[in-house]
């Protein structure tokens, strides 16, 4: 437990020192739902967006934190002194997952209150099951971080397929907010991303509505976190 | 004397290009060894295999009775031993006096840790991120965070490479220390004249194989 508390402390200090992760994690989704709030005039549109910006923000903490310090640290063969003491991979990826949901969860309040203070978005928040949801996607995403740092080897190729999976979901999920004529084809293929399923349960979470597949998306979730975990576990490599 | 380490038989080799053939080799507790050999001859990978870092295609290797295996033993290896090898860093970001609590927390380091910072001079650059550290106080501070974790054999990867002849001599100056400690020291280097002065035994890589020189 020491361990990981002065892990995660020095990994809370690097991140303020280089603050541009955190800033894109906590910024670049708030652009997104404010824009889209002040270009579809109001409300409604908060709430189609909403739910998106929640799971970019947490995606981005996974998907451009997690993946790229993972790949970072390897490079510069930090990883490769923490591999030669008694630290396991996943004590060095705990502290990392802490750091980066801090800053998430202060990304997830922002965008709440612009919603509810910018927009006069009347919630009907499911605390309990948004609190579950924020917890269940969080791992989820980090869980799909780890796997993609494990398998992939520079930090040149794990920025551009972090980036190319980020983006490939952000507009899966957010062009076809609102528009009825989306083709199946598109529906299918966006309901197989990570981002969707987030998008889903946050929908549900944010407005107290019955969601019919939450139990097959936490079914979805558990089968892919368990598979990034053992895939990554098998593939991490401190060098 | 207790042997704590003991090579035998170990080939490894890289795409098939063999580099160390059919090595042996016995480390004996409180002695300091030196490994000499040319660039590229070996000597990293020889000390690689024995921390368990990289795999070997034969041989064994035993600490302290057990026999260790590549990828698996890890705890076990650095309870035992530390090490500085070469190119390792630290988070760029971090203060020397973050990156010494950091590593005794890692390391169980017990005690406290000035008198490390006061024997290898760092006590000036404690505010000093890692970035902002010359080479040679960054090798100095690598060697302390490997000393915080507080084992019983220590290897040095080239400890001298790059570095003034000022942060040498206190690195050569905390070696003998920690040889009066009855520390079991492990100094790799491409130059002899650089390590002998230190040494109780030199061994050789040469052509894939050890020499033993006095």
């Amino acid at each position: 437990m020491k361990k990981i508390i002065a892990l995660t402390r020095n990994e809370f200090l690097v991140f303020l020192r280089e603050p541009m992760a955190g800033v894109f994690i906590i910024l670049f989704p708030i652009i997104i739902l404010v824009s889209s709030g002040i270009m579809n005039n109001g409300s409604d549109a908060i709430l189609n967006i909403l739910p998106v910006s929640i799971g970019l923000t947490i995606l981005a903490a996974a998907l451009l934190g997690i993946t790229m310090n993972l790949a970072i640290y390897r490079e510069n063969k930090v990883l490769k002194r923490f591999q030669m003491t008694k630290l396991s991979s996943r004590t060095i990826l705990f502290a990392e997952f802490n750091v980066l949901y801090l800053f998430s969860i202060i990304g997830i309040i922002c965008e709440i209150i612009i919603a509810i203070f910018l927009f006069r978005t009347k919630l009907r928040l499911n605390i309990e099951f948004f609190v579950l949801d924020i917890i269940i996607c969080s791992i989820y995403f980090w869980s799909m971080g780890f796997f993609i740092s494990a398998i992939i080897p520079t930090v040149k190729s794990v920025h551009a397929i972090s980036s190319l999976l980020f983006t490939i979901m952000m507009i899966f999920n957010i062009t076809p907010l609102g528009n009825d004529t989306v083709s199946v084809v598109v529906k299918m293929v966006s309901n197989i991303l990570p981002l969707t399923h987030a998008k889903f349960l946050f929908d549900a979470d944010l407005m107290s509505t019955l969601y019919n597949y939450r139990l097959y998306s936490y079914v979805y979730i558990l089968f892919s976190v368990i598979l990034f975990i053992i895939i990554g576990n098998k593939f991490f490599r401190w060098e | 004397m207790e042997t704590i380490i003991s090579v035998s038989g170990l080939t490894k080799a890289y795409n098939n290009n063999v580099v160390l053939d059919n090595v042996s080799l016995s480390l004996k507790r409180g002695k300091v060894y030196g490994i000499i050999g040319k660039n590229g001859s070996g000597k990293s990978t020889l000390i690689q295999c024995v921390l368990g870092l990289i795999p070997w295609e034969k041989g064994t290797i035993s600490m302290f009775g057990k026999e260790i295996k590549y990828n698996v033993d890890r705890k076990y290896i650095f309870s035992y031993c530390s090490a500085v090898l070469q190119d390792v860093n630290l988070p760029k970001k971090l203060k020397v006096s973050e990156c010494l609590k950091l590593f005794s927390v890692l390391g169980e380091y017990k005690g406290n840790y000035n008198s490390i910072v006061e024997m290898l001079e760092l006590k000036e650059q404690l505010n000093k991120k890692y970035e902002e550290l010359s080479y040679g106080q960054k090798q100095k501070l690598l060697l302390a965070t490997a000393l915080l974790q507080k084992a019983q054999i220590l290897f040095l990867d080239e400890p001298t490479n790059g570095i003034d002849e000022n942060s040498r001599n206190q690195i050569f100056q905390f070696i003998k220390q920690l040889k009066k400690e009855n520390m079991t020291i492990v100094i790799i280097s491409h130059r002899k004249e650089d390590i002998s002065c230190l040494c109780d035994e030199v061994v050789e890589i040469d052509n894939k194989k050890l020499t033993f020189n006095a």
